[in-house]
């Protein structure tokens, strides 16, 4: 294996940032000092909006966290605000002598954190259908952004949450967090340097699309905005289930808020398999719904030849070559045979970003104003898969996709999938 | 007539009917199948078509707005299915049928349920037939019909749904609804639409000028980009930063389409007025787009100045400005910077490569911050050339980060000038800059650099040794391992040894012909001694084959301890099922326990090698545990049979359910079998699970074997 490996500019980037002793120079807030905690007026200023499940667990660490400051949170539930507020009142008055401190509004709307002028990065962890109208706001506002994957109900409203980021010279992390994960770094270093040899075939294991859900009306909960929550999405009347955080159930299998497990845990595997078989700028060319016969899973043609499956064996992402295979998941890792693992890269090989904490990386990218280790772009493409397995599937038949103008080729009807309308007054800013 | 003869007429007219309803239920039943593509398709005529489409939503209808979720959901799921396959490519005929018998029934005979569901069909494949029928809608009572077709009119490709939408503008009896029009006008790009839309920039009410001035941003153009500029001498407040934001997006639109004349002036009125910063980043990465080089002098500026916030910012849309201008420009900064800024900047130029900048770069690893003085390494990396292997070389002498970025520099310096630069500086190197020549050869994977690494194996110098020994892993074949063994054999230090040992396993691994490869180093093994041997049998590891299994257990009696030791770790991590019979044999026969342990240990990691069938797996986990003497060793066995998905493997694990030591970990291997198993053989997994739910203390499992139980057991209703 004689064969250099050459140092892409992101990586080349990455690497010199690793090897750096100075610290960052940039900043989006007045200062943003280095060392023990910095005084207030040098945190950065965070909102919170969306602090559900998933939401909960980045104001918690938030909340712990010695760099930032939260001044605002914003959630349709009233219990969930104010129950929020407090908390950051609360931990921030055990350190004033007084033991008092007010600095945390909560609000219904997240327009009003967006016309803030002093919040310098919001974390946003809505439901999927919100992602898009949420994030784009408040990059336009001026605002760097982690927002939750995936990145958006709908290919455009990804795009164009692409296209404001770099419109408005913002920092945008998506929230796929298994790219902070040594494991699957590991694995994709593996395949990118050709430990398996040429790349055949990945399986990625992830749950299948949403559906149309059907639920009876129950009375809207006392201090629950329903009108807000379903915002750019047809109406339909509460019910519990409906609009549940519960993973694997609730909002994340009904197709007018999300894509299922396959946007789901797709953000996430998809993502890795995107990212072994650097394609972070592009995709698939061709997406084959399973079809009983010759097709039995949904299947993935990239123009390279590299065939990716929906499933069909293996844990998590399951990478196979013409010399071995690479399987990983989180907290899992295996290579057949067990020395592809076991060898160390060299210092010529490919190094892959390397970051061990998703949000710490948005911190630093946000003092540096490089891209983040899932920037929006990559988020985009990753999400994009996703949702083309889902159009294949629901519309039941094949599709080619061209991955530089990000088009359907030779189906009208299966392109209007590629956006959905939004309930008057939302549009896509 | 009797009134016998009148019940039998009436109960045959009961029975044709009841039989002509099935009949007909069945006709139902097999053209919904046919329409939603899961049976053979019948050919038919458009008008024939356009009745078949028409009956199976008939047979649908009625339950599409049932109170019966289940119903609804199957009927509305149906004409779903039905529809989407109509939209298909090359079935115009079908599309058509289908969006016309929706039609007729979205009138307000219908219930709401059912027109909105209907009207979200034809939203996805909906053409111009269904324009008249939705715009019609527009007016509707209901809100949500009305609002559900204003979204299908949106996403309608005929040129007559955007005309209708205009034509609904100013007809418009809300403020609300006049946003909702503007928007679908926006969303769909309608040129037609903005002198329509302009004229809402004035209106009294704030949310209809909001959306007309986002809407001329999207639909962009010369005469929407005139309005905007118009109205944004006269916005205030809300309206003022959505008329800039407007502009812009007709800017950026003027660059997408190449009128970058036509986007300039707004940028500069946007970035040079007091406008907030947002405004000014946004316009300045558009002055980039279109000026590319030219605008660096503005980046430049900004750089160097005293806003922050704005600096940041100028350095990312610097890295997107491509040429050596910007090279060059970035480079002339570096003085006038600060040490952090100077690494940012340090650290694009070597990811550019530009040799215009390598004066500048060399300057920077002059300085006083240790921090720029790294970065300017790295960068030497992607702007240096042959000429620069000295100063490198020379670098690494330093330690931490500074060494390992001139590494990285040496490894990634470009051109085959490179490559042989660095083996002629060989020669003259010192005895500190050779051993990082040598290093850099391997890592740059330079196949001119064997017969010079293998110059240097038997060097005077340690580390000079090392290294060359170290590249060989990389680039040596077999005509070196001859040199290895020898370097072995006269190893003076444990790690020139243990990397000999690397290299040989390395070169005989790759070699073509093993058993060749095998016999060197069986042959050299023959005559070694103590440590020396045990390397050469670890070597013979990595070759593998008949051969090399062979010498290996005949060295598992070796009266030189080391030796021994070398062959019985050697065996137990050989890497395929041949060593498997030799591994049980020693875990049941082997006096020392330590060497009982290795030898059991390696024949379960043998267990899931290669691609066994199950049976046999199984097989060898019941002579694992058969072996096995103390608790941890059959705990050892219960993680490949937990794997498995056979009766024999449940078999094999539930007895152990009773043995103390492996309770815990054989009910959960138990339940994890009877997972695989899926709900077959009921009898056998209901026992097992039973059984494990008295033994685990651990949730999960618990929770597990219930669910199992359920699967094979479940409650009577």
């Amino acid at each position: 294996m004689l064969k250099r490996t050459a140092v892409s500019r992101r990586e080349f980037l990455k690497g010199a940032a690793a090897l750096a002793l100075a610290g960052p120079y940039v900043v989006t807030s007045a200062a943003l000092g280095a060392g023990d905690r910095p005084a207030a007026s040098n945190r950065i200023t965070m909102a919170h909006i969306g602090i559900g499940n998933q939401g909960s667990g980045h104001f918690g660490g938030m909340l712990g966290n010695a760099e930032a400051q939260i001044l605002a949170v914003g959630d349709v539930r009233q219990w969930v605000r104010d129950k929020c507020q407090k908390a950051v009142e609360d931990r921030y008055g055990q350190a004033k002598a007084s033991g008092e401190y007010k600095g945390c509004a909560a609000y219904n709307d997240f327009r009003e954190i967006a016309a803030r002028t002093d919040i310098d990065a919001t974390v946003v962890a809505v439901p999927d259908h919100w992602h898009a109208l949420v994030a784009i706001e408040l990059l336009k506002s001026g605002k760097d952004v982690y927002c939750e994957k995936p990145l958006a109900l709908t290919i455009k409203q990804a795009r164009a949450m692409v296209t404001a980021t770099r419109r408005y010279g913002r920092v945008f992390q998506t929230g796929s967090q298994q790219r902070s994960s040594a494991e699957f770094r590991k694995a994709c270093e593996l395949v990118r340097n050709g430990r398996i040899g040429k790349v055949l075939t990945v399986n990625v294991n992830v749950g299948g699309p949403s559906t149309e859900r059907y639920y009876p009306e129950e009375p809207i909960p006392e201090g629950f905005d329903w009108e807000f929550w379903l915002g750019p999405a047809p109406w339909a009347p509460h019910n519990s289930e409906r609009c549940s955080g519960n993973y694997g159930g609730g909002w994340r299998m009904v197709r007018d808020y999300s894509g299922g497990m396959m946007t789901d845990w797709g953000a996430h595997h998809f993502d890795i398999a995107q990212w072994g078989l650097g394609m972070d700028n592009t995709g698939p060319v061709e997406i084959l719904p399973p079809d009983g016969k010759d097709v039995p899973r949904l299947t993935y043609k990239y123009a390279n030849g590299v065939v990716m499956y929906h499933g069909g064996g293996g844990n998590g992402v399951l990478f196979t070559g013409e010399k071995g295979k690479v399987e990983v998941n989180r907290g899992y890792f295996k290579s057949y045979p067990d020395e592809i693992g076991q060898e160390p890269l060299g210092p010529s090989d490919i190094r892959l970003y390397a970051s061990n904490n998703h949000m710490a990386d948005f911190f630093q990218c946000m003092k540096t104003r490089q891209r983040p280790i899932c920037d929006v772009e990559i988020g985009c493409r990753s999400v994009s898969v996703c949702h083309l397995g889902n159009i294949a599937v629901w519309i039941n038949r094949p599709l080619k996709w061209d991955p530089v103008k990000e088009e359907i080729i030779g189906d009208p009807e299966a392109s209007r999938w590629l956006d959905r309308p939004m309930r008057a007054p939302w549009h896509l800013g | 007539m009797k009134l016998s003869t009148l019940l039998c007429t009436a109960a045959a007219v009961l029975l044709v009917g009841a039989g002509l309803a099935r009949a007909a239920e069945a006709d139902a039943g097999a053209l919904l199948k046919e329409l939603k593509g899961e049976a053979e398709p019948v050919k038919r005529s458009a008008a024939e078509l356009e009745a078949a489409y028409a009956q199976a939503l008939a047979s649908l209808l009625p339950d599409m707005a049932s109170d019966d979720l289940k119903k609804r959901s199957d009927s509305q799921g149906d004409w779903s299915k039905i529809c989407l396959r109509a939209g298909r490519p090359g079935a115009e005929d079908d599309r058509a049928a289908a969006c016309k018998a929706m039609l007729p029934k979205l009138g307000a005979d219908t219930p709401p349920l059912t027109r909105v569901w209907l009207i979200r069909q034809l939203q996805l494949i909906g053409k111009g037939e269904s324009v008249a029928a939705l715009v019609a809608l527009l007016d509707d009572k209901d809100a949500l019909v009305r609002e559900s077709a204003r979204r299908a009119v949106q996403a309608n490709p005929a040129p007559e749904a955007g005309q209708a939408l205009l034509a609904a503008l100013p007809k418009a009896d809300s403020p609300a609804w006049r946003v909702a029009i503007i928007n679908a006008c926006a969303a769909r790009k309608n040129a037609a639409a903005v002198a329509a839309i302009a004229k809402y920039l004035a209106d009294n009410d704030e949310s209809v000028a909001l959306a007309a001035a986002a809407g001329l941003g999207k639909i962009g153009g010369a005469e929407a980009a005139a309005a905007l500029a118009a109205a944004k001498a006269k916005a205030t407040g809300k309206l003022l930063p959505v008329v800039l934001d407007a502009w812009l997006l007709c800017a950026d639109q003027f660059v997408a389409d190449g009128k970058k004349d036509a986007a300039l002036p707004i940028y500069d009125a946007l970035y040079a007025a007091n406008n907030p910063d947002r405004f000014r980043i946004a316009a300045l990465r558009g002055i980039v787009l279109v000026k590319g080089e030219d605008a660096v002098p503005i980046l430049t500026e900004i750089l160097t100045g005293s806003n922050a916030r704005l600096r940041g910012i100028a350095l990312s849309f610097m890295r997107e400005v491509p040429g050596t201008g910007a090279a060059k420009a970035m480079a002339a900064l570096l003085p006038k910077l600060a040490p952090a800024a100077q690494v940012d900047i340090l650290n694009e130029l070597g990811s550019r490569g530009d040799p215009a900048t390598k004066s500048a770069v060399l300057a920077a690893a002059k300085s006083d911050d240790a921090g720029v003085r790294v970065a300017a390494l790295k960068a030497l990396g992607g702007v240096g050339d042959a000429a620069d292997i000295g100063t490198l070389a020379q670098a690494t002498a330093a330690e931490g980060p500074e060494r390992d970025a001139a590494r990285f520099a040496l490894d990634h310096l470009r051109g085959q000038a490179v490559d042989q630069a660095m083996i002629s500086a060989l020669a003259s190197a010192d005895a500190k800059v050779r051993p990082e020549l040598l290093r850099s050869l391997a890592s740059r994977r330079v196949a001119a650099a064997v017969a010079p690494l293998a110059k240097y194996v038997e060097d005077a110098d340690a580390a000079t040794r090392i290294e060359a020994i170290k590249g060989l892993e990389t680039l040596g074949d077999e005509k070196v391992a001859g040199l290895i063994i020898r370097a072995i054999a006269n190893a003076k230090q444990d790690d020139e040894r243990q990397a000999a040992e690397k290299t040989l396993g390395a070169i005989c691994a790759r070699a073509a012909d093993k058993d060749a490869a095998a016999d060197t180093v069986i042959k050299a093994a023959g005559s070694a001694t103590g440590q020396a041997k045990a390397s050469l049998l670890r070597a013979l590891g990595k070759v593998g084959g008949a051969k090399a299994l062979a010498a290996i257990k005949a060295n598992l009696k070796d009266a030189d301890a080391a030796a021994q030791e070398a062959a019985f770790r050697t065996l137990a991590d050989w890497p395929d099922g041949a060593a498997a019979a030799d591994l049980l044999e020693l875990a049941k026969t082997e006096t020392k326990a330590a060497n009982q342990v290795l030898a059991l240990r390696g024949y379960v990691r043998l267990i899931t090698v290669g691609n066994r069938p199950v049976a046999e797996k199984v097989k060898m986990c019941q002579e694992a545990l058969a072996a096995a003497k103390r608790p941890d060793e059959k705990r050892l066995v219960l993680g490949p049979l937990a794997d498995l998905n056979t009766l024999e493997a449940l078999k094999t694990a539930a007895p152990l359910m009773d043995e103390a030591g492996v309770k815990e970990e054989a009910a959960s291997a138990a339940v994890k079998i009877s997972k695989k198993l899926g709900g077959r053989l009921p009898a056998e997994v209901k026992d097992a699970m039973e059984k494990a739910l008295t033994i685990t203390r651990n949730d999960r499992v618990k929770k597990d074997a219930q669910d199992v139980l359920k699967k094979v057991a479940p409650a009577k209703k």
